[in-house]
């Protein structure tokens, strides 16, 4: 199933684009993707502390991922 | 809406008349300083995942007045590049007693520094930058 990933901050730098879809597989939880992306060659993820929100609001990064989604990997966020 | 590209003007956002039932205008002016952590700043960019910060910050506004029983809290909060001295976010709280729009304004620029999705990237004046992690 097809899921759309949104990059913040220096995640746009460290996937070099703002939004990128993925082909992802049933019961996929949130933990597991960003597990498989290290895996991938994006090991920096492992220094950043991510948040995680899908279509809008924040969730867990044991939530399981849904066709469609769209899934925002967050940085410690910064403010005001 | 609470976020803005474009330049705020502190005096034009502060021009709106409080209710007669309003005693306390408190404000909150956030700026960009020259200096962070003992390195100069030179500008400053906001990324901004902008849906959800709006649905934050109106969350954070309504949240907001009820617990701390005020009459009105106004906020913008600017995104993109700034320059040092400009106003990156500004709230107003009135109420009927000092005490309470002080506490709103209080909570809502900490509320905004804990769960807003923006993100601040500091160039500094050696040509090096970094993506800020508030101690909170």
């Amino acid at each position: 199933m097809k899921i759309r990933v949104l990059f913040f901050a220096q995640l746009r730098e460290i996937f070099n684009a703002s939004e990128k879809d993925f082909e992802v597989k049933e019961g996929t939880t949130i933990q597991g993707f960003v597990d498989e992306l290290k895996n991938q060659g994006y090991e920096q993820l492992g220094k950043i502390s991510l948040s995680y929100a899908i279509n809008e609001s924040w969730t867990k990064a044991g939530e399981t991922l849904k066709s469609g989604d769209q899934l925002a990997l967050l940085p410690p966020v910064a403010g005001g | 809406m609470y976020l803005t590209k474009n330049a705020i003007s502190v005096p034009e956002f502060l021009s709106v008349t409080p209710h007669s039932s309003c005693g306390a205008l408190a404000t909150f002016v956030g700026i960009v300083r020259d200096h962070d952590h003992g390195q100069k700043v030179e500008k400053l960019f906001y990324d901004c995942y902008e849906p959800m910060a709006e649905k934050q910050l109106c969350a954070i506004v309504e949240q907001t007045k009820t617990q701390c029983k005020v009459n009105e809290i106004r906020l913008l909060h600017r995104i993109g590049w700034m320059e040092v001295g400009e106003t990156a976010v500004v709230i107003a709280v009135t109420s009927a007693h000092r005490e309470e729009a002080f506490a709103a304004c209080r909570e809502v620029i900490e509320a905004i520094k804990k769960i807003v999705p923006i993100w601040k990237k500091q160039i500094y004046h050696n040509g090096k930058s970094d993506w800020v992690v508030c101690q909170h």
